[in-house]
């Protein structure tokens, strides 16, 4: 697949039209592509130069964010674009970051026509920096290259000549420091002088990855040694010995394990509790908007609309904000130390076994708290299949807001006194549940290794990065980025979702709502109540006539092998918005014809069905929800950024199809065995 | 005689069990020497079979495969093949011309390990990559055929390892490092 496009000739700008357009479009416009190895500052050097003028968008079709800047070139009055591109080893497309990277570089991208190409390269790891770097030349794009972690290379003792080195490449090297920011500014003055109006046409191509290639690496690593050897000084220095212990505890047999929990810990506790208080103050302060909204707005549809569906809809967006921007925190802390990469090595053989990654572990176990930003988190898994795999099997593990749907249900099966000796069985009970989540897990990945095909083969050939000091501002962009992503391009979807949602609640078929508003008008209906009872009485009564309530009913002979009724049937659809609010809708729901100001348990637990005469909430149907809600896909904001993740309707459609389906079948085989 | 038996017990006891800890002493202590013996001849052996001019003997295994070549063989210790009645040195851009890599199996058999093979610590030098998509990726990163590479550490579940080359750490599973062939 890669060969064909290699073989297609470079888009010619002059003949078509469209594409002279966009040339039109880049007479004023400078790009620059920034390039070099995993690991090299590469990232550092891009904030560096662009600050915050940088934006977050995607190549066509695959999963790989495209992180565009700019910065004004002096005396020129030329702003220039930047595109930082996935670190790479070589011209050699092989994964899916390494294919858009060579693409770019050369040329094969269509629409993005290079200037320059910045090279960032790593003097400490000066000579496989350099072959990069000296494919790019043999291609003729313009090469500036940025030494840098000079600083680090002379702390290893080995001392690079920059002048010698461009003397010998023949292009401009600058010595820059991407974290203290030194350097900058002659790196920009040689991309100014760099400057050339018209951008680069390359040579046709050739691919790369033909046969006898490896015979062509190594005549290039040959030449690459005797420029290095030409240019680097090496005198002998001992070791840093903090990295090394860190090095050596982070990896060892016990405390690398014992290491990994804490920081699991930490993250759990992070997203589990430490949000919960931002994540009130979202919920409380939407609330509060709500009201005074409807205090301010003349009652009709379009305040309906804004105080029902659109409000709470942006709010149940901004929720997610807290618990993303926490886990962001650690896992852009990790991976700027390194810590992340070790944790890999000392995962990949268990997660192997199951066909996921060493990188899996993270997202699976913050999937616990919440699913959202655990998908989004798989982004640091390189390959496809891998990737899929992981942010397939996430919603199964049991996320914070199935919580107070299991509490509910567990509640009305087992009294809460029961104890197996000192251990509370209601809490065994929910522990099982998030047990049954894990080894879900493991069989479904299992199960999608072989059903996934992927032509891209797993790897582990990675560079363990020495540790390092965290850079505040890389953390503080990553986490600004991914929570933009997330709020624009994922929330337009749940907005909508809950708009749908808000319909289907608040409007019934025929004038049925109209004559519910007409009963609880009339005073005499009323009666003994009180104007508050009154109020949930009319909000049940009205939920149970709306479309949410008349699809429950449809549903219910769908449902019924699984024990349940139409009530439990509209609960199943609001919750779609969230798991949690199932508990929200079964309260609304019970309240009708109900004044004894129950609580709902002692509600659920008086239900008694018509048809058997025993009890609604006993042990059959209680187990067979709360199993259907342990693997149903219940979250359209999972939906939404599964989307986002994998930039197509297909994987998040199969994910619900295929979990939802589970989740029914498995709670079918409950109720029947139970019953 | 009840007293006479409790006093007797131990003694048995403990003659039976010094008895026993012997026996496993002694078969221990003999395997040990039959594989030192064993061992010792082996490298003796292959000490014997080595074609190269520089150990003198000419003592070499022919095989015949499909291609155009009838005869082949070498000494991988000393760099050296036998390729039609003319001994050519093994340069390292030579291992990838595709005859060669057809007779990599000989070079195994005499005496190259595979990374894969090595302890922790231990250190060789790289002598060839079997050339496929593995190898070409690993070339790129700088595993080419003359680098010294030390194994730095295995993960604590024994499978990614972690290796030393040209200044910087590499971690690769077990079945990568399969397709990198160490001399020395």
């Amino acid at each position: 697949m890669i060969d064909e496009t290699i073989e297609k000739p470079p888009v010619n700008p002059v003949k078509s039209d469209k594409v002279g357009a966009e040339q039109f479009h880049n007479v004023n416009t400078f790009r620059i592509a920034l390039t070099g190895n995993p690991n090299s500052g590469k990232s550092c050097l891009f904030n560096a130069l662009t600050g915050l003028h940088q934006h977050t968008g995607n190549y066509p079709g695959v999963t790989i964010d495209k992180k565009t800047g700019w910065f004004s070139l002096p005396g020129k009055n030329i702003r220039a674009e930047i595109i930082d591109l996935p670190g790479i080893y070589g011209l050699t497309p092989g994964s899916e970051d390494e294919t858009i990277t060579y693409k770019i570089l050369t040329g094969l991208e269509k629409g993005v026509q290079l200037n320059l190409a910045v090279v960032v390269i790593d003097a400490s790891k000066l000579k496989r920096s350099l072959f990069l770097c000296s494919e790019l030349i043999d291609r003729g794009i313009p090469v500036v290259i940025a030494l840098n972690m000079v600083d680090v290379a002379e702390n290893k003792g080995i001392s690079v000549d920059p002048e010698k080195l461009s003397a010998e490449l023949r292009v401009p090297v600058i010595p820059v420091n991407a974290k203290k920011q030194a350097g900058i500014q002659n790196l920009v003055q040689a991309v100014s002088a760099a400057y050339r109006a018209a951008p680069v046409t390359f040579p046709k191509p050739v691919a790369d990855n033909s046969p006898g290639n490896a015979g062509r690496t190594i005549q290039r690593y040959r030449k690459i040694s005797e420029i290095v050897e030409a240019c680097v000084k090496i005198s002998p220095r001992s070791d840093r010995i903090v990295p090394i212990v860190l090095d050596y505890l982070v990896t060892h047999k016990f405390w690398g394990y014992f290491l990994f929990l804490t920081v699991l810990f930490l993250i759990f506790q992070a997203i589990f509790s430490w949000s919960s208080y931002p994540m009130d103050l979202i919920d409380s302060s939407f609330i509060k908007l709500r009201i005074f909204l409807r205090q301010i707005l003349p009652a009709g549809l379009i305040t309906d609309l804004f105080t029902d569906g659109i409000i709470p809809g942006i709010g149940g967006i901004l929720m997610f904000i807290p618990q993303i921007a926490f886990l962001f925190f650690f896992i852009a802390i990790l991976e700027d130390t390194g810590y992340l990469a070790r944790v890999s090595f000392i995962m990949d053989k268990l997660m192997r076994k199951i066909g996921l990654n060493g990188r899996s572990v993270i997202p699976l176990i913050s999937g616990a708290a919440c699913a959202i930003p655990a998908i989004m988190s798989t982004r640091t898994i390189k390959n496809r299949k891998e990737r899929l795999v992981t942010a397939f099997v996430i919603p199964l593990i049991s996320c914070s807001a199935r919580i107070p749907v299991y509490i509910l249900l567990v509640s009305l099966i087992i009294p809460s006194e029961e104890k197996i000796w000192i251990f509370n069985m209601q809490g065994i009970v929910l522990m099982a549940f998030y047990l049954l989540g894990v080894i879900a897990v493991t069989v479904t990945a299992g199960f999608l290794r072989l059903m996934v095909s992927s032509k891209e083969p797993s790897y582990f050939i990675m560079e363990l990065p020495e540790f390092q000091v965290p850079q505040w501002k890389t953390v503080g962009l990553t986490i600004l980025d991914k929570v933009k992503v997330f709020t624009v391009e994922a929330g337009q979807i749940i907005l909508a979702i809950s708009i749908i949602l808000w319909v289907l609640a608040s409007y019934g078929p025929g004038d049925s709502m109209e004559k519910i508003e007409k009963r609880y008008a009339g005073k005499e209906f009323i009666g003994h109540l009180n104007e508050r009872e009154a109020s949930v009485m009319k909000q049940s009564e009205k939920l149970s006539a709306s479309w949410a309530g008349v699809l429950g009913r449809k549903l219910e002979p769908v449902i019924e092998p699984l024990g349940f009724d139409w009530k439990i049937g509209i609960a199943i659809i609001t919750s779609f918005a969230a798991r949690e609010v199932f508990v929200g809708t079964m309260a609304t729901i019970y309240s009708v014809g109900d004044i004894s100001n129950q609580t709902l348990r002692n509600r659920m637990a008086m239900e008694i069905n018509p048809g058997t005469g025993k009890k609604q909430y006993g042990l059959p149907v209680c187990l067979s929800l709360m199993v259907f809600y342990a693997f149903a896909l219940q979250c359209m904001s999972t939906i939404a950024v599964m989307y986002r993740e994998t930039r197509h309707w297909k994987w998040p459609l199969l994910q619900l199809c295929f979990l939802t389906g589970i989740a029914y079948l498995l709670s079918f085989i409950t109720y029947q065995i139970l019953s | 005689m009840k007293a006479d038996e409790i006093q007797s017990h131990p003694v048995k006891f403990r003659s039976l069990k010094n008895s026993g800890s012997f026996q496993i002493k002694f078969v221990l202590g003999f395997i040990l020497v039959i594989t030192i013996l064993l061992s010792n001849c082996s490298i003796l052996r292959k000490k014997e079979k080595c074609d190269c001019p520089k150990t003198g003997s000419i003592n070499a295994p022919s095989i015949s495969p499909k291609g155009g070549v009838k005869y082949m063989a070498g000494c991988p210790r000393h760099n050296w093949i036998s390729h039609q009645n003319t001994l050519i040195r093994v340069d390292d851009t030579m291992v990838y011309y595709p005859i060669f890599v057809r007779y990599k199996s000989l070079f195994i058999t005499n005496g190259l390990r595979k990374l894969s093979d090595l302890k922790k610590g231990e250190q060789g030098k790289i002598a060839y990559l079997t050339d496929d998509e593995v190898s070409q990726k690993l070339l790129v990163m700088g595993c080419l055929p003359g680098e010294t590479v030390i194994i730095e550490k295995t993960a604590p579940l024994g499978d990614p390892i972690a290796i030393l080359i040209s200044g910087y750490t590499l971690s690769l599973r077990r079945q990568e490092a399969d397709h990198i062939f160490i001399s020395g």
